[in-house]
């Protein structure tokens, strides 16, 4: 009876972890093609790196749920009774191995996201400090074009301070050198955002906030404020163009005409 | 609390009323006495300094003052001021609603299962106005250009339907099941302290007039983060805002005092903490954690108010103050907070599946740890909402860590989940149906918060749809869920009657699969580049807005025919007084209505705890007998 009993739960058991290995494999193959193809192409390293990010979380989490998934679909599919139970069920309150494996196993998985973060967060950019400042998280800089970003309701606009200094609402970068944003707001927080360089950072009355990227993708782009800031937010976005160092060059030239003041960093 | 009342109590009061019960106050004589206060300190504040806001001001601290005087809230503490005698057993009855019928529910009755049930309302007021006004915000989006709502409304709208869909949820489970359902769990006759029961409801039910005087001031544009300095920019409706937010903190607080001591003291004979229910360990846990993180924001809102009407500094750069001031105030609150509405939740959880399985609650002790490191833990990982807020890199990777940690405990309660399933005798009625709605939706909600809570990823992901997405399928996939667990559970105590299983399942069914499409596709819209609380989009992101707007409509209308079966199964409901889902936890044993004070005679004596299914020394399910209680 005790044997009988035993064997069929063996046998339950095999049954879940085959259909749960079988479900993750596919579910792993499904799911990163799924992501690649929703996730949008990346125009910087960046942006690139988080995608990646993206990918990896997606396919180490599908086996995660599809085991809890698969066993609560088991259990309900088999030990489903029709009206209410007529007898108790084992009285099973605990498995040792299950209470030692299943905190493990979270903690290793929680070592893995700690370790890929870290990793991670040495390539994705600063976290609001200079580039090359910031510790291990700081970058390496290379001779960056600066260009300040003031965020005010509800409108960015750009500095080239090593250009002359003019003032524009359109941001125009140089492909493939290195840029750094110093952020700041002069009204309510703001967020600087633009999604194909993965670049964001908040924009912060009374503070200078620094960010930085490589765009790698000549074309145009939108720089938008994703920290609800008031009446027109949603439409608080500018362009942003990606063109080669020569035309970076001649539109610079073009711009140089007169010379705003601007309250940047107060 | 010594009285034992026997059931039928109301057969015998043949006596006169006495003549102070001909005029009793209740919500009416609040009402007016709190909108007369109102009225009178703004004409005084407007006279004095001629400001909107120092009037608004003004009339938003008459008002509950006015309210509870006029509920008879002071009646008592005035009493003992000026040392007059205590209150006799008789009036303690009285004031706890005895006799007093449906009136009861519109006095300041002390009843902690008449509290129970006007929370159950207020619950059901502010899930119907948040999701009128998610209806608004889904029909705004169904289209890009904001074509119908006037930005200016939309942003109001998107704050208030955050605001009261949070307050709902702060209270969805430990008002009304904390209330009505833990006392009677740990065999007590009443809460610790009764009258700052009913004051906790009042609180909170005064909150919501001042909330919904920002529509009548002109509305506020912060969401419901209430972000200063925005907030402090000149907007009258914020005035309100920060009133009603300030009275519904300060109603959570007074009730967690109360359930807190109420757990520690008034445990019955050999209800010791291990054999506690789970439900009333959360519950505990959660109000605990409330106490500790709540006054931060308690502190944000009064500086908010401060900086607009006073004209402090706090959060003005040019004075001195900060943003980032604010935004840990408030995150310090806001993520714990998360956790102060998901532990109610998850001992929900751990208390129903047992009764429908059949089988002990596996990993117990797993279980009541994971819920106190989460506890824990959670007041740690609030910078975790910060990383692009400038603040020093050397602090991401902490609260990174942080963040990860405590999902070793959040698991714990899958197990939980997993090892009672297993092998059970699976009853698959509403109650578990809804739980099993929550371990889909709650593992979406778990995995996609990995998303965030590490750097890289997040730096992408902050402040987009995919947030908004992934805090839906905790709160709303997880937690709303759990709280038709629990209301579809616990009805049948609360009102003698059983729920419809026919308008029952099809509830489950539309707002199950409406609500996994809609939120699916927002975490589309959140990858492609979509920002959170915009009036308007790129017109790309269209089609997913459309799918998620149509099934969110579905949601609504799952949501209507719930509101039907409440209303048809209160009155035409089979009648169900017994034992309904033979549970072993000590509410069940008593009889449906409950008596007033809950234990007919001595009070029980515990020998193990409520999930011995299957076992020899058990405690044994009393089929209870319907008692014509206090009616
Ligand atoms: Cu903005």
């Amino acid at each position: 009876m005790v044997k009988a009993e035993s064997f069929r739960s063996q046998h339950h058991l095999r049954f879940v972890m085959v259909a749960w290995a079988v479900a993750s494999v596919i579910g792993v193959a499904l799911s990163v093609m799924i992501m690649k193809a929703v996730l949008r192409p990346a125009a910087s390293p960046q942006m690139a790196d988080q995608n990646l990010t993206i990918v990896v979380f997606t396919a180490v989490a599908v086996p995660v749920a599809f085991f809890v998934l698969t066993f609560v679909g088991y259990s309900v599919w088999r030990f489903r009774t029709k009206g209410m139970p007529t007898e108790d069920g084992p009285p099973i309150r605990g498995n040792r191995l299950a209470f030692v494996l299943w905190p493990s196993v979270s903690a290793a998985l929680c070592v893995f996201l700690l370790v890929w973060g870290l990793y991670g967060m040495t390539k994705v950019g600063t976290f609001g400090t200079p580039v090359g400042q910031g510790g291990m998280f700081g970058g390496t800089r290379s001779d960056p074009l600066v260009v300040e970003v003031t965020g005010q309701q509800w409108l960015w606009t750009f500095t080239y301070p090593s250009e002359g200094g003019f003032e524009t609402t359109k941001l125009v970068l140089p492909v493939d050198r290195q840029v750094e944003f110093k952020v700041t707001s002069l009204d309510v927080v703001h967020s600087f955002w633009i999604r194909a360089f993965g670049v964001k950072i908040d924009a912060v009355p009374g503070q200078v906030l620094y960010t930085n990227t490589t765009p790698t993708q000549l074309g145009t782009f939108t720089a938008r404020c994703v920290e609800l800031c008031g009446l027109y937010h949603a439409y608080m976005q500018n362009q942003v163009d990606v063109v080669t160092a020569a035309s970076f060059a001649a539109w610079v030239q073009s711009q140089a005409a007169p010379v705003h003041a601007t309250a940047v960093g107060t | 609390m010594g009285v034992t009342i026997e059931s039928g109590g109301g057969q015998g009061t043949a006596t006169r009323p006495p003549a102070r019960r001909l005029f009793r106050p209740n919500v009416l004589t609040g009402l007016v006495l709190g909108i007369v206060l109102a009225v009178i300190a703004a004409y005084v504040a407007n006279a004095i300094t001629q400001s909107a806001y120092s009037t608004a001001a003004a009339a938003f601290t008459a008002w509950p003052i006015g309210f509870l005087v006029g509920m008879g809230a002071m009646a008592y503490p005035i009493r003992w001021a000026f040392g007059k005698s205590d209150p006799t057993e008789e009036e303690e009855l009285e004031l706890a609603g005895k006799d007093a019928g449906i009136w009861r529910y519109f006095r300041f009755t002390t009843d902690h299962k008449v509290v129970g049930i006007q929370y159950l309302w207020l619950v059901f007021t502010l899930l119907t106005v948040g999701g009128l006004a998610a209806m608004l915000i889904r029909i705004n989006l169904i289209e890009p250009g904001s074509k119908a709502l006037a930005p200016w409304n939309y942003n109001t709208i998107v704050g208030f339907h955050g605001l009261a869909m949070i307050a709902a949820s702060i209270i969805m489970i430990s008002g009304p099941f904390g209330n009505f359902v833990v006392p009677i769990m740990i065999g007590a006759r009443d809460m610790a302290f009764p009258r700052l029961n009913a004051l906790s409801f009042w609180l909170a039910f005064s909150s919501v007039p001042v909330l919904l005087m920002t529509f009548a001031t002109g509305g506020f544009s912060t969401g419901w983060t209430l972000y200063a300095p925005l907030a402090t920019e000149g907007e009258l409706g914020m005035v309100a805002i920060n009133f009603g937010v300030i009275l519904f903190i300060l109603s959570t607080m007074v009730s967690a005092v109360n359930i807190v001591t109420t757990v520690i003291t008034l445990r019955t004979k050999g209800m010791t903490w291990a054999r506690l229910p789970a439900t009333v360990w959360a519950v505990f846990l959660s109000v605990l954690l409330g106490l500790v993180v709540m006054p931060s924001f308690e502190a944000s809102q009064v500086f908010t108010m401060t900086d607009q009407v006073f004209k402090t500094t706090f959060f003005t750069a040019s004075g001195g103050g900060s943003a980032w001031l604010y935004e840990n105030l408030f995150w310090f609150m806001g993520h714990p907070e998360v956790y102060v509405i998901a532990i109610p939740a998850f001992g929900v959880v751990a208390d129903i599946i047992p009764v429908f399985t059949r089988k002990p609650l596996f990993g117990r002790p797993l279980i009541v740890g994971g819920m106190i490191g989460v506890t824990v833990i959670s007041v740690f990982v609030w910078a975790h909402h910060l990383f692009v807020s400038g603040m020093a890199p050397g602090l991401v990777a902490p609260f990174m860590l942080t963040t990860e940690l405590i999902s070793i405990p959040t698991g714990l309660i899958f197990l939980a989940i997993v090892g009672t399933l297993w092998r059970g005798k699976i009853w698959t009625e509403l109650p578990l149906m809804w739980v099993l709605a929550f371990v889909f939706n709650f593992l979406i909600g778990g995995i996609t918060g990995i998303y965030l809570a590490d750097a890289p990823s997040d730096i992408g992901l902050h402040g987009t749809m995919f947030v908004t997405a992934h805090f839906h399928y905790t709160l709303m996939g997880g937690m709303l869920m759990e709280f038709f667990a629990a209301v579809y559970f616990w009805f049948p105590k609360m009102f003698g009657r059983k729920l419809d299983t026919r308008l029952g399942k099809i509830h489950f069914w539309i707002t199950q699969i409406c609500f996994n499409v809609a939120f699916l596709a927002m975490f589309y819209s959140g990858l492609q580049g979509m920002a959170r609380r915009v009036a308007s989009y790129a017109a790309f992101l269209t089609p997913a807005n459309v799918v998620t707007s149509l099934f969110a409509f579905g949601i609504g209308v799952g949501m209507c025919i719930f509101a039907y079966n409440v209303f048809r199964s209160l009155r035409h409901g089979e009648p169900a007084t017994g034992n309904v889902w033979g549970s072993k936890t000590l509410e069940w044993q008593v009889p449906t209505p409950v008596p007033l004070e809950n234990f007919t005679g001595a009070l029980p004596v515990i020998t193990a705890d409520p999930y011995g299914y299957g076992e020899k020394d058990a405690v044994e399910v009393v089929a209870a007998a319907s008692g014509s209680g206090e009616g």
